[in-house]
């Protein structure tokens, strides 16, 4: 192709001019999505930072990963789901999340997960894994830095179980102590659980702190669990 | 200017492509609502828009399919089979219509009327063979639109025609209600203005019209008086704007050549995108590596998305080469081009009003979609909401669709009807995906059972489950049994069975039923 005189006398810019020139202003990394208010002490921030990995394990595992996702789905972000195939989507749209933006994938015993994920990221927001399917070391090293650069946020969840310390977590939840209340011996039924979630974060969320929760609260949503003392003053659990 | 068509209608083809027989009451039901019937069902009262439970109730023999419009166009390309006899330029807009202008072929056979009742008992007697005689409409009029009310009300009739004199669609529309112009949200602003025909409507200033309702209304406005609904801006394209895309090594499959016309699709949309211009109308046209062709010219009311673009190749290419074994191709398909046909400006799509589409959206939706190439397509799915009691009846997963802008309703849509009996909220979070027996046990060691009245036979204390060799669990409390005896009336689908919700000392909770004396967990509260 022939260019016009003008046009071809200017210099080319070097990659490092352009690349100066095309930094973003805000960082993908500094960008966080919005999580509900009870949760907000529970992540740095008083949200999800995009670029980052959540890992949460325990009895309450799955509710306290659709908690975290509702706010982001309700403002208009996708939620997909791979794996967890006995995830009840009655659940999902009763946690507040959107039904015009969710979508459950189930990658089978097909091997092709870390496809998938690839496939996701940087196209919906907030992806949550089934800590069942397997990452290699190489394959979560390889997504971790994919999901820094296009700042989507990687949830995952090991419903009732310890969660693999192999993966590189930015923040991981560990709930447990679950008491059950609304339901008497052949009366009642369930309508809240108290839960305690330990909080374990490296690097920009590093901290280590428990909080005490109400998960799933009387409306199935969540709510702080408050403690009342004597004095009518209102304790939250914490260490 | 207005173009004499021909319009073929077959209402209730969702049903006929089921193969159903026709003295069988066929209902055909999307997201609980009823979409499509056979007479036999309609005779019994069912009717398009009815809730499933309702339709059941009015017809308790009614067999329930689940819509598949690629099964509909599958079957339906042997219909437009019989049609490309007379005319070269058939139009297609969904399964179970077609359309053509007449001008050429009423002239070779006679006048429109003659031809339209050639038309219509050559796919009579075809449907006739089949058991679904009287089940087609042949229409002509001045436009598309006219002709279409013209086909519906000669379904009914015993020749099956219904023929407009030129220049008469207007005074034929009149008498319609505004309903029929698809926009129900316009269609209830009408009729509370008092406005309840076409004939009403279209005696509205032009202008008065513009001025309330925008361009869509001017549109509108164009079909109730009888114009054709092609707006004057639509024409052939001032340049080309085909693509296309060689197949290498040919694809045998539907899904591998859909999944080649997927990228095709986007390029083609994102080009006439640049130029501000939409497609109305689009020749999809495939080849094999035997020389085998096949053309179609697909039309849209509105304007195509690329996903349009992309079921419409899949349908094309599914009723080819799933088709009949005397119409199948010899060869894989080796190309693939679109052309569009008729464009117009785009004028955008506002849909922020009833439900908003966003970029964000068209990125997931193309994400999944190549999810979708990669795993099947059913491995990608997306809640409904369907009501019911227990936690796996009220919201199922049904496969995702991708995202065609004006093919959202139904997946949100909130059931107000009550279900005595049901689960309460909160409801548990997972669903086991095989039956996990579990033993419910009294104090003494000693299975629990719920008699036929609904009692337990003793106090539950502990569970234990089958793969666990270790002791069981011991009850914190427990509530139930809450009997549920659900689809008496039907011997294959009946289940009685009754629940407890247990929680467990380990902190978990559980939902348990037992059915026919054996314990299992429904659902887990996580």
């Amino acid at each position: 192709m022939v260019l016009p005189a003008a046009l071809s006398s200017v210099a080319p810019p070097s990659l490092q001019e352009l690349a100066e020139r095309i930094r973003p202003v805000v960082l993908a990394r500094q960008a966080v999505v919005p999580v509900v208010e009870p949760l907000e002490r529970l992540v740095p921030d008083g949200g999800l930072i995009r670029g980052s990995t959540i890992t949460i394990g325990g009895v309450g595992a799955t509710s306290l990963a659709l908690q975290l996702s509702t706010t982001a789905s309700q403002s208009g972000s996708w939620v997909v789901v791979v794996g967890l195939n006995d995830l009840a989507p009655a659940a999902v749209l009763e946690a507040n999340l959107d039904a015009e933006r969710i979508a459950f994938i189930d990658p089978g015993n097909s091997g092709r997960h870390v496809d998938v994920l690839a496939a996701l990221i940087g196209a919906v927001d907030v992806i949550v894994l089934d800590a069942r399917l397997s990452l290699r070391p190489s394959d979560s090293r390889r997504l971790a830095s994919r999901l820094r650069e296009r700042g989507s946020i990687l949830i995952v969840v090991s419903p009732g179980g310890a969660v693999d310390s192999s993966l590189s977590t930015d923040l991981s939840l560990i709930v447990s102590d679950a008491q059950w209340e609304g339901l008497g011996c052949g009366y009642g039924h369930l309508r809240s659980r108290r839960v305690r979630v330990g909080v374990n974060g490296r690097g920009r969320a590093s901290r280590t702190a428990r909080y005490e929760l109400l998960l799933p609260s009387v409306d199935a949503r969540v709510a702080t669990a408050e403690s009342e003392r004597e004095d009518g003053t209102v304790v939250a659990f914490s260490r | 200017m207005n173009v004499r068509t021909l319009v073929v209608l077959c209402p209730d083809w969702p049903v006929i492509a089921t193969a159903a027989s026709a003295d069988e009451a066929v209902a055909v039901i999307a997201a609980n609502r009823v979409t499509a019937t056979s007479p036999v069902a309609r005779a019994e009262g069912v009717e398009v828009g009815l809730r499933r439970r309702d339709a059941q109730r009015r017809c308790p023999a009614l067999h329930i399919v689940d819509p598949d419009p690629d099964r509909d166009a599958r079957v339906f390309a042997s219909i437009v089979g019989l049609v490309d006899r007379f005319t070269p330029r058939v139009e297609l807009s969904s399964p179970g219509s077609l359309a053509f202008p007449t001008l050429g072929p009423s002239r070779y056979f006679g006048g429109d009327d003659p031809l339209a009742r050639l038309v219509a008992s050559e796919i009579d007697e075809a449907l006739g063979s089949s058991g679904w005689s009287d089940a087609v409409g042949v229409g002509v009029a001045d436009g598309i639109f006219a002709a279409t009310r013209a086909a519906e009300l000669a379904v009914a009739r015993p020749s099956h025609v219904s023929v407009i004199p030129s220049g008469e669609s207007a005074t034929f529309l009149s008498p319609f209600p505004v309903s029929v112009l698809g926009r129900p949200e316009l269609a209830d602003v009408l009729c509370r203005l008092g406005l309840r025909r076409l004939g009403d409507f279209a005696a509205l200033n032009v202008d008065d019209v513009v001025a309330r309702f925008g361009v869509e209304g001017r549109f509108l406005h164009r079909l109730a008086r009888g114009i054709d609904d092609r707006p004057s801006s639509v024409g052939p394209p001032l340049r080309t704007f085909d693509v296309e895309s060689v197949i290498d090594p040919p694809a045998e499959r539907v899904d591998i050549a859909a999944f080649a016309a997927r990228s095709v699709a986007d390029d083609l949309h994102d080009r006439l995108c640049a130029e501000g211009l939409a497609c109305t109308r689009l020749l999809v046209v495939v080849e094999t590596d035997a020389g085998e062709r096949l053309e179609r010219v697909w039309r849209h009311e509105g304007a195509l998305s690329s996903t349009g673009i992309v079921d419409r190749v899949r349908w094309q290419l599914d009723g080819w080469l799933n088709g009949p074994s005397a119409q199948r191709p010899n060869g894989g398909v080796s190309r693939l081009l679109l052309v569009p046909d008729e464009v117009m400006p785009a004028r955008g799509r506002q849909h922020g009003f009833w439900g908003g589409e966003t970029e964000a959206d068209e990125r997931a939706g193309r994400a999944l979609a190549r999810v979708q190439g990669m795993l099947g397509v059913a491995a990608v799915t997306v809640p409904e909401r369907r009501g019911g009691r227990g936690p796996a009846d009220v919201v199922v997963r049904a496969p995702f669709v991708g995202i065609d802008g004006d093919d959202g309703q139904g997946r949100g849509v909130a059931l107000d009807a009550p279900w005595p009996g049901r689960v309460p909220s909160p409801l548990p979070t997972l669903l086991p995906t095989e039956p996990l027996p579990i033993q419910v046990l009294d104090a003494r060691g000693a299975s629990v059972w719920v008699s036929g009245r609904g009692t337990l036979s003793a106090e539950p204390s502990m569970v234990r489950f089958d793969d666990a060799a270790r002791g069981g669990v011991s009850i914190l409390g427990w509530a139930g049994p809450w009997p549920c005896d659900e689809r008496w009336w039907d011997q294959l689908t009946h289940r009685r069975r009754a629940r407890l919700q247990l929680a467990l000392a380990d902190g978990r909770a559980l939902l348990v039923q037992i059915e026919q004396g054996s314990w299992s967990v429904e659902a887990v509260y996580d």
